[in-house]
C-alpha cells in the first residue's frame, strides 16, 4: 500500500526545488508515489483531478505563501478529502499559517522524516496528530508538536529524484545549470537569514554543520551528468566550505570525475590563502560572497554578522587575485541605516572591483532577528502580509521620509551597473531622486542578464535562453498562470500542545490572536 | 591538491587525458574586467530601448490590476480581495507585456538572487 503525493512548484522552470525533491526521495524510498507539477501554463486543479493524490504538498517563502495558500484553498474546495501540507521557509518561520482555511498540516524545518511518518499514517489510516515537526489542524483544533532530532548523516538521505521534474517537463533535464547542496546548518547568527529561526526550532544542533562526504556529492554529480547535459554546477548551501581538508578531498575527486566550472557561496572573511587556492584549483568559477553593508556597526549590530570588515576585504581581494568571479550580495534599506551608508556600500563594491554587485532591499521576514528589530524600533508595523514575493521592487521598511525611500529603492535598481562602471556614480546619485520608472527596472534586468550569462554562470550560447532573457528585459512574458486565487483570511483556532516544548518564534503578526487549550 | 600538482601533471602527461587547469591568469582576469565594463555599457543601451518600449505600453495597460510604479502592495492586495481573483498576469494572453512580472521576475530562470 502507498499513497500519492502531488508537489506543486511555482516557477518550476527556475532553480530546482531541492527541499521538496529531498522529501520526495524519502517518500519514494518508503514506497509512496510522488509527482511534481509546475504552475505556469498548467492548470493545477486539472492535475489534481487526474492524479487524485491523497496529499498535496508545497513549500513557500514569505510573500509566495499567499499564492500557494490561495491555490490550496481552491484545491480543497474541489477535493476536500485531499490533505494539504505546507513546508519551506514560511512554514518554519510562521507556523500560524496553519490557521488559513484549507491548510491541514504545516511542517517546520527539514521535512524528510516527518513527511514520511505522515504519509505512512495516512496510508494506515491511523492518527497523525502527534508527529514531531508538524502542526496538524483537525476537528477545529491545531495540534502543535515539537522538533525532532536532526539527521546527522546526510549521506544516508536519498539523493533528490530529479527525474520527477523531468517527467513533468523534459526541458528541465536539458538545463545547462543544475543545483546541489553539500551541507546543512550554519553557525552564524545573521539577523536577516532564516538559519537563526532553525536554531530556534532545533536548538543549537542546527549550528553544528552537517556535511556530506565528498564521495557522496561526487556520486550525485556523476549520476546527474549521466541524465542530461551539464555545463555549470551551482552549490546552493549557505556556506560551501568550512574545512580545507574536505575541500582538498572534494577537489581531488571533482578534478578527476567532473571537470566543470562551479558556483558556490562562501564567507569571505573565512577565506585563507590555502582555501582560495583550493577553490580555484578545484574548479570554482564564481563565488557568492555577502558584503551586505560597508558599515561595520550596522553589520555587527542590526545584521549580527560577527564579522571584521578588514578580514572580509582581504578575503575578497584573495578571491579576485585567484581569478575567481566574485558575485557580491548587498542589502540596501537596512532598518536604522541611511542612504549615505548604502552609497558607502556601493563605493566598497567599486573599490573591491567585484564582478557583479547584487543588491536586495532589506526584507523583515517573520521569525528573523531583523524583523524583531524593525518592529521593536518602529521601522516596520509587523504586518507580514505586506511582504511581496520579490525583494527587488519596493521596501516595507519605514525610512526617514518618502524622499529617502525613493532614493534607496532607485539605488537598488542602479546599484549593479554603477559598480560595473564607476564613472556613473555622480550621475547615479542624481538619477535616484527621480520617480521610479521602467528604465531603472530595465537596467537592473539587462545588466543582470548579460553578466549572468557571460561572466557569472558562463555557458555555451543557447538561443532559447537568450531569447527568453531579452524578452523579459522588455517585459514580455510567455505562458500564463491560471492558478491565481485569493488567499482566505486566517481563522484562529485553539492550539493543543504536544509533549515537546512549544516553539516560540521572535515576532508574530499583530492581528492573529490565538486561544490556547490543553 | 596544489601541493601535488607536479605529481599530478606527471600522471596526466602519461595518460592521454589533457591537464585541466580551471585557474585564470592575471591577464585573463584583467581582460574580463575590461569586457565587463563594455558589457555593462551595452546593457544600458539595451535598457534604454526596453524602458522606452515599456513606457509606450502604458496606455495599453490601463485596465490592468497592476498598480502604477510606486503604489504600495497594500492597495493591490485590497483590490485582489474585492474582485475575488488576482488577474495581474494569469489571465493575460501568451507573450504579452507584463509590467508586474518585469518588476518582480528575473531575466534568467537559473538566477542566483532567488
Amino acid at each position: 500500500m502507498s499513497i500519492k503525493v502531488l508537489f506543486i512548484v511555482k516557477e518550476i522552470e527556475g532553480a530546482e526545488p531541492l527541499g521538496a525533491l529531498y522529501v520526495a526521495g524519502c517518500l519514494e524510498a518508503a514506497g509512496h508515489e510522488c509527482r511534481f507539477v509546475g504552475t505556469r501554463g498548467n492548470d493545477v486543479l486539472d492535475e489534481v483531478d487526474r492524479f487524485r493524490p491523497q496529499v498535496v504538498a508545497f513549500g513557500a517563502t514569505t510573500g509566495l505563501h499567499r499564492y500557494y495558500l490561495g491555490l490550496n484553498a481552491a484545491i480543497k474546495e474541489r477535493h476536500p478529502e485531499c490533505i494539504s501540507l505546507m513546508g519551506g521557509a514560511h512554514a518554519t518561520y510562521f507556523p500560524e499559517a496553519i490557521f488559513t482555511p484549507g491548510l491541514d498540516v504545516i511542517c517546520q524545518g527539514e521535512g524528510e522524516d516527518a513527511t514520511v511518518e505522515l504519509a505512512d499514517a495516512i496510508d494506515r489510516g491511523t492518527d497523525y496528530r502527534r508527529i514531531k515537526d508538524l502542526w496538524v489542524k483537525q476537528d477545529g483544533r491545531v495540534y502543535r508538536n515539537g522538533p525532532r532530532e536532526l539527521r546527522r548523516d546526510l549521506d544516508a538521505i536519498p539523493n533528490p529524484p530529479r527525474r520527477l521534474l523531468y517527467e513533468y517537463d523534459d526541458a528541465l533535464r536539458l538545463r545547462p545549470l543544475k543545483s546541489f547542496t553539500t551541507n546543512r546548518g550554519c553557525p552564524f547568527p545573521c539577523s536577516y537569514c532564516f538559519n537563526p529561526s532553525l536554531v530556534e526550532h532545533y536548538g543549537a544542533s542546527w549550528k553544528k554543520v552537517r556535511i556530506r562526504s565528498p564521495e557522496h556529492v561526487i556520486g550525485e554529480l556523476v549520476a546527474v551528468r549521466s541524465d542530461g547535459p551539464l555545463q555549470v554546477i551551482g552549490f546552493r548551501e549557505s556556506i560551501f566550505v568550512y574545512s580545507t581538508q574536505w575541500l582538498r578531498e572534494f577537489g581531488d575527486m571533482y578534478r578527476r570525475e567532473i571537470r566543470l566550472p562551479y558556483y558556490c557561496h562562501v564567507r569571505a572573511d573565512m577565506m585563507t590563502e590555502e582555501m582560495v587556492e583550493l577553490l580555484a584549483w578545484s574548479g570554482c568559477h564564481t563565488v557568492n560572497v555577502g558584503i551586505e553593508t560597508a558599515d561595520e556597526e550596522l553589520a555587527n549590530g542590526v545584521l549580527r554578522r560577527n564579522i571584521k570588515m578588514a578580514k572580509l576585504v582581504d578575503g575578497i581581494k584573495r578571491l579576485k587575485k585567484a581569478g575567481i568571479v566574485v558575485f557580491a550580495d548587498n542589502i540596501l534599506g537596512i532598518p536604522s541605516g541611511t542612504l549615505e551608508q548604502d552609497l558607502a556600500t556601493l563605493q566598497m563594491n567599486i573599490d573591491l572591483d567585484v564582478d557583479y554587485a547584487a543588491a536586495t532591499l532589506c526584507t523583515p521576514y517573520p521569525g528573523t532577528g531583523i524583523a524583531k528589530f524593525a518592529v521593536d524600533n518602529g521601522y516596520f508595523d509587523g504586518n507580514f502580509d505586506l511582504i511581496d514575493d520579490s525583494y527587488y521592487t519596493e521596501s516595507v521598511i519605514k525610512f526617514r521620509d518618502e524622499r529617502e525611500r525613493r532614493k534607496i529603492e532607485n539605488l537598488h535598481k542602479l546599484f549593479a551597473v554603477t559598480a560595473a562602471i564607476p564613472s556613473l556614480l555622480p550621475l547615479t546619485k542624481r538619477l535616484i531622486a527621480l520617480p521610479p520608472n521602467d528604465y531603472f527596472y530595465s537596467i537592473f534586468r539587462a545588466w543582470y542578464l548579460i553578466c549572468h550569462l557571460t561572466d557569472v554562470m558562463p555557458r555555451r550560447p543557447d538561443l532559447q535562453t537568450l531569447k527568453e532573457g531579452l524578452r523579459s528585459v522588455f517585459g514580455i512574458y510567455q505562458g500564463t498562470d491560471p492558478n491565481r486565487h485569493p488567499m482566505p483570511a486566517p481563522v484562529p483556532l485553539p492550539i493543543v500542545d504536544g509533549e515537546a516544548a512549544p516553539i516560540t518564534l521572535s515576532v508574530r503578526p499583530q492581528k492573529t490572536e490565538v486561544a490556547h487549550a490543553r | 591538491m596544489p601541493g601535488d600538482r607536479k605529481r599530478e601533471s606527471e600522471v596526466r602527461a602519461k595518460s592521454t587525458e589533457p591537464e585541466w587547469d580551471p585557474r585564470k591568469s592575471a591577464a585573463e582576469v584583467m581582460l574580463r574586467g575590461l569586457k565587463r565594463r563594455i558589457k555593462a555599457a551595452a546593457s544600458i543601451g539595451l535598457a534604454i530601448a526596453a524602458g522606452s518600449f515599456l513606457s509606450l505600453q502604458r496606455p495599453a495597460r490601463a485596465d490592468s490590476t497592476t498598480p502604477p510604479v510606486g503604489e504600495t502592495k497594500k492597495k493591490k492586495d485590497d483590490k485582489t480581495a474585492k474582485t475575488g481573483k488576482d488577474k495581474s498576469k494569469g489571465d493575460k494572453d501568451k507573450g504579452k507585456v507584463d509590467k508586474e512580472e518585469h518588476r518582480k521576475g528575473m531575466p534568467v530562470r537559473d538566477n542566483l538572487l532567488e
